[in-house]
């Protein structure tokens, strides 16, 4: 071989690849939105819980508050039933319940709007004490990201799921399918908090039907990043049951009763 | 089997009915290659002039031609080559293995003599697309690395998801119907950098075919194309180098001698240079890609050739050590051309296969590791039983070991517990036989018939589920749901959990009634036992393959397709269009909300529907001259649909399940309506050359929200019926030109510098449009990805 010789050439001129586009959507027919996830501290003799009710809306516009429903959630085992009064205008129903009655037996939410009656029916999941939480200082994507790690003891013999609520909108849902029984810790990075803001981090139960809707939520909302790829859609179904003859008419959002355990954290 | 019975006997008919009358006759044989790289030419036509007899050479050069006694002038001729005749007087069996010269004569028209074209007419194959390494290093492509798939796309009938996306779609064919082989090996996963580039290097490609259609019964397990690579086999008289540099990766390749004339190697490495391409993604870290390829081969004898092959490619990505991904394919390959008389050669190829994925989360505290191992047999016959008709037959059969995936702590403190997921095992057998055969010079058939069988070994557990019901449908939500095992049960691995058997048959005809003119027509039938598990809309390294097994039926596929082919002789330009239809049956889809990643039974989350795409295809193209390339148009369509699977009971009513999509036909993620590819070469002088490409196609199917709800403070846009709307129209100008530096005159280094411009006029292709709050400003907005604007590079090749 006579002289080798390398040119290094560097000519890359990369453009932007993300640019905000005007889109023309239709005007959708309004379906009820039921934002109903219950989270109840069993250590308390009582929880208030509230749910909030909406109609659904066109991407770009906000959804508007229903605040003429009557909703009550009803202990199917005990016979217990508890009414929620509407706050005010923003759509939310709320009251205080003991503790006993959310946490055994089947639960169910009633809701009647517009004369129609819809249902849900769940149980409570539950969850474990947060062991640690504490503030890390690497980054993975972002320098900007807080690092966040959490550690807590999954309890043994039993499958679990867990829906952890990072505050501002950010979340993460796990199981234990790779840590039966074990005490888990691992790192999460929020991409929304900044230094001196203060996070409630809730570590919520869950089951698996309701850890699949959340999946679907959180991939749809594009919280988890967006990607070259077309994000797989769907309908967004959750477990709100409304008259038999309006399958493609159903109402959105979830009913689901978690048991929660928080902590705060204030980021440096 | 009545069927299949009837079909032998007819094809003993056919081939007892043409019996020429006695007559004494010898063949002649042999080995085309290239006097200057020793490399054997595929495709080479062999005729005998003044008779309409003749042949052309296999996938390995091989070629026979049985004439009766006599003197002939024979004349071998291949495209860019000078064409050689010789004078013989046959009087007995003839070796005759020729050597053939590269037509450097740049300028003048390349002689190709009439008789090859109308021999290329003459073949009832069809829906086959072929590629020469020198056409794909001159397509302009993206940072101006030459690259295989870039090109296929450019041809009619082909497409892909775009750039970033990986693997390729054929006729409305899903990425995982495509049967990748490189040197008889199959391969995987095509792509490197998450599809950016493919994983051959164009250094050591000799020849591609991709067929699309009337697919022999050689081949089998991907219900939509062969894509049939061959590597270069080795200079076995000169010590050659060549390479080239550019801005994402560098590649060398050498090859020579080791006995002359006897034995060569070759070796080839490419690799990227890492750090460099990350600024697209807004991170500062790392991702590379490697590739090797190795080749040794021997010539015994006349009669025996020997090629040991080897391919290694690896992708690493990785970020601050905290997430390392990691995933490739490896293959060895012997194989063994033994020819057992002058009318019968033979192939026996052994190939072992790996593809590898790995990651590792140190942030979660955890490797993963998955793959799929194989074991391939393959033995290939090809018996010249006379002019008119000749058969190929022979055997395959595949051991996989798939490993769905390991999960293993990473350090002392993770809490993660080690975990296997159940490996999954099978074996797929072929036999086929394949009779091409010319009736009259008018027509010629080819008919075969290809049988597989399937087993899905037994494995360490099986999920049992209530009534065989792995997914349920829930009528009150009026959703599926995953069904929860009601038993697991432990397997052995010689009790088969399920097998599967296909009847294949496959026919083609030509009907060339004059030398220019040729109607063609075709129908097949291909099984496919491997299922790619993906629920994007092009591959990404992550997904799974997986074997059909009790829940998975066999993807089973028929095409039609009918096709004029004419060749203009004296402006040297063809014209190829076909017509096609396919229906694949038990094409698999995935019930809303499918969670994919670390399944341990993926049948819980499966429907089992069909798919169907037809189209037409048109195909001009100049191969001769200063002025080189092609326009192609298609216009097609491609449609998937999962049926519900009976009615359920609700209460005592009677619910009809409603499947995927309310049962009904919606676009693959593939179907592009138009797709105008034009590619065009000029070369103005020695010195310079131009290259271009134009590429349109309609925007790709998409999903627009048609409301949005508020959820736990997040905004959930939710969607309708499946790819009701599309993406903006893709289009795009590519531009390249080529410097061969005057001083190059005669001297051993030849050097060559390729400036292009991909996406010249800078539009912004929508790769996706996704929808999302803007966390700044609270407010909901679409945004569109583009990928690659304008994208200016260079690169210097180099030989010696």
């Amino acid at each position: 071989m006579r002289r080798f010789f390398i040119l290094y050439i560097f000519l890359l001129l990369f453009t932007s690849c993300e640019d905000v586009v005007d889109i023309d959507l239709n005007d959708p027919e309004p379906r009820l939105v039921v934002d109903a996830l219950l989270r109840v501290d069993s250590e308390s003799p009582s929880n208030r819980v509230s749910v909030k009710l909406l109609l659904s809306s066109n991407f770009f516009e906000d959804n508007t508050a229903v605040n003429d429903a009557s909703v009550s959630l009803l202990n199917v085992d005990t016979g217990q039933n508890i009414l929620l009064p509407a706050e005010g205008n923003n759509g939310v129903y709320s009251a205080v319940a003991d503790t006993d009655v959310l946490t055994s037996g089947t639960l169910e939410l009633q809701i009647t709007y517009n004369g129609i009656l819809y249902t849900a029916i769940n149980e409570f999941a539950p969850s474990t004490p947060i062991v640690k939480l504490e503030q890390g200082t690497s980054s993975l994507f972002d320098d900007e990201d807080i690092e966040i790690i959490i550690g807590y003891e999954d309890p043994a013999d039993q499958t679990n799921y867990y829906l952890l609520d990072y505050d501002q909108g950010e979340y993460f849902t796990s199981e234990d399918t790779f840590y039966p029984g074990q005490y888990f810790e691992f790192s999460y990075f929020h991409g929304k908090a900044i230094p001196g803001d203060t996070l409630e981090v809730y570590l919520l139960g869950a089951n698996q039907e309701f850890i699949n809707y959340m999946n679907q939520v959180l991939e749809l909302s594009g919280e988890q990043g967006l990607t070259p790829f077309q994000t797989p859609v769907s309908a967004a179904r959750g477990n709100i049951v409304g008259p038999n003859d309006t399958s493609m008419n159903f109402a959105l959002g979830y009913f689901a009763v978690l048991e929660s355990y928080s902590q705060t954290l204030i980021v440096e | 089997m009545q069927k299949v019975f009837r079909l032998f006997s007819l094809i003993l008919i056919l081939i007892q009915a043409p019996r020429i009358a006695a007559q004494e006759t010898y063949t002649i044989s042999g080995e085309v290659s290239e006097r200057n790289t020793t490399e054997s030419v595929i495709g080479a036509t062999i005729l005998a002039e003044g008779t309409r007899q003749g042949t052309a050479t296999n996938e390995y050069g091989f070629y026979s031609l049985t004439l009766p006694k006599g003197k002939y002038t024979i004349i071998i001729s291949a495209l860019g080559f000078k064409s050689v005749s010789r004078e013989i007087d046959l009087q007995g069996n003839l070796r005759l293995d020729i050597q053939l010269e590269e037509n450097t004569e740049l300028l003048d028209e390349v002689v190709v003599s009439e008789d090859t074209e109308r021999l290329e007419i003459n073949q009832p194959q069809m829906s086959v697309n072929a590629l020469k390494s020198t056409t794909i290093k001159n397509i302009p492509v993206v940072l101006g690395e030459a690259d295989v798939l870039r090109s296929l796309v450019l041809l009619p009938g082909v497409s892909n998801g775009g750039e970033g996306a990986s693997g390729f779609n054929v006729r409305g064919g899903a990425a995982d119907q495509n049967l990748i082989l490189l040197d008889e090996a199959i391969i995987f996963n095509s792509s490197h950098l998450f599809g950016f580039f493919s994983v051959f290097n164009p250094d050591a490609i000799k020849d591609i075919k991709l067929y699309k259609g009337g697919i022999p019964a050689r081949y089998g397990g991907r219900v939509s194309s062969v894509l049939d690579i061959y590597q270069k086999e080795g200079n076995k008289n000169d010590f050659k180098v060549n390479g080239g540099i550019g801005l994402v990766a560098s590649r060398l390749l050498v090859e020579g001698p080791i006995t002359k004339e006897r034995s060569s190697f070759l070796l080839g490495g490419r690799s990227s240079y890492a750090h460099l391409f990350l600024p697209l993604f807004d991170i500062n870290n790392s991702a590379s890609f490697y590739d090797l390829n190795t080749k040794i081969s021997f010539k015994l004898n006349p009669n025996n050739n020997i090629y040991f092959s080897g391919y290694f490619g690896r992708d690493r990505f990785s970020i601050e050590d905290r997430f390392i991904n990691y995933y490739g394919n490896a293959v060895f390959n012997f194989r063994w051309n033994h020819l057992f008389s002058e009318k019968l050669f033979s192939n026996l190829s052994l190939i072992y296969s790996d593809y590898d994925y790995g990651l590792e989360l140190d942030f979660v505290g955890f490797e993963w590791d998955s793959g799929i191992q194989n074991m391939n047999l393959k033995y290939d016959l090809k018996y010249y039983l006379n002019n008119n008709i000749q058969i190929n037959f022979g055997l395959n059969n595949i051991y996989y070991g798939f490993n769905p995936g390991k999960i293993i702590p990473n350090r002392e403190d993770s809490g993660i517990v080690e975990d296997q997921l159940t490996k999954k095992y099978a074996n797929e057998l072929a036999v086929y036989g394949d009779i091409e055969q010319r009736i009259t010079d008018e027509l010629s058939i080819q008919y075969g018939l290809r049988w597989s069988h399937f087993t899905r070994l037994g494995q360490d557990e099986i999920a049992v589920y209530e009534n065989d019901l792995p997914v349920l449908y829930d009528p009150e939500t009026g959703i599926y749901k995953e069904a929860v095992p009601t038993d697991i049960i432990t397997g052995e691995r010689s009790n088969s959990l399920a097998t599967f058997m296909n009847f294949e048959p496959r026919f083609s005809l030509t009907y060339h009634w004059d030398d220019q003119n040729a109607i063609k027509a075709s129908y097949m039938r291909i099984s496919q036992y491997l299922h790619l598990l993906s629920n994007t809309s092009s591959p990404t390294p992550l997904d799974v393959w997986t074997p059909s097994g009790p829940f998975i039926k066999p993807q089973l596929s028929d095409q039609i397709a009918a096709g004029y082919f004419r060749e203009f002789n004296n402006a040297g330009l063809s014209l190829e269009t076909e017509v096609f239809y396919k229906k694949i049956r038990n094409r698999i889809d995935y019930i809303d909300g499918a969670d994919l990643i670390a399944k341990e039974n993926i049948e819980t989350v499966i429907l089992n529907g069909e798919a169907r795409a037809y189209g037409v295809e048109f195909l001009l193209r100049k191969n001769t001259g200063n002025f080189k390339g092609w326009l192609a148009y298609t216009l097609s369509r491609s449609e998937q649909r999962t049926p519900g699977r009976g009615s359920v009971d609700f209460n005592g009513t009677t619910v009809e399940e409603p499947g995927i999509n309310n049962g009904q036909w919606y676009s693959t993620p593939w179907d592009k309506t138009h797709d105008i590819s034009l590619y065009g070469s000029y070369q103005f002088n020695r010195k310079w050359k131009m290259n271009a490409n134009f590429i349109y196609q309609t925007g790709q199917p998409t999903n627009y929200p048609i409301g949005q709800f508020e959820f736990q403070g997040l905004s959930v846009p939710y969607y309708g019926l499946r790819n009701e709307v599309r993406l903006p129209d893709y289009h795009r100008l590519d531009l390249s030109v080529s410097l061969t530096p005057d001083k190059n005159g005669e001297r051993r280094w030849q050097g060559e510098w390729v400036f292009s411009i991909y996406n010249a006029y800078n539009r912004k292709n929508a790769a996706s449009i996704n929808f999302r709050r803007n966390t700044d400003s609270g407010n909901n907005e679409a945004v569109r990805t583009a990928i690659f604007g304008i994208v200016p590079s260079v690169t210097y090749n180099f030989n010696f």
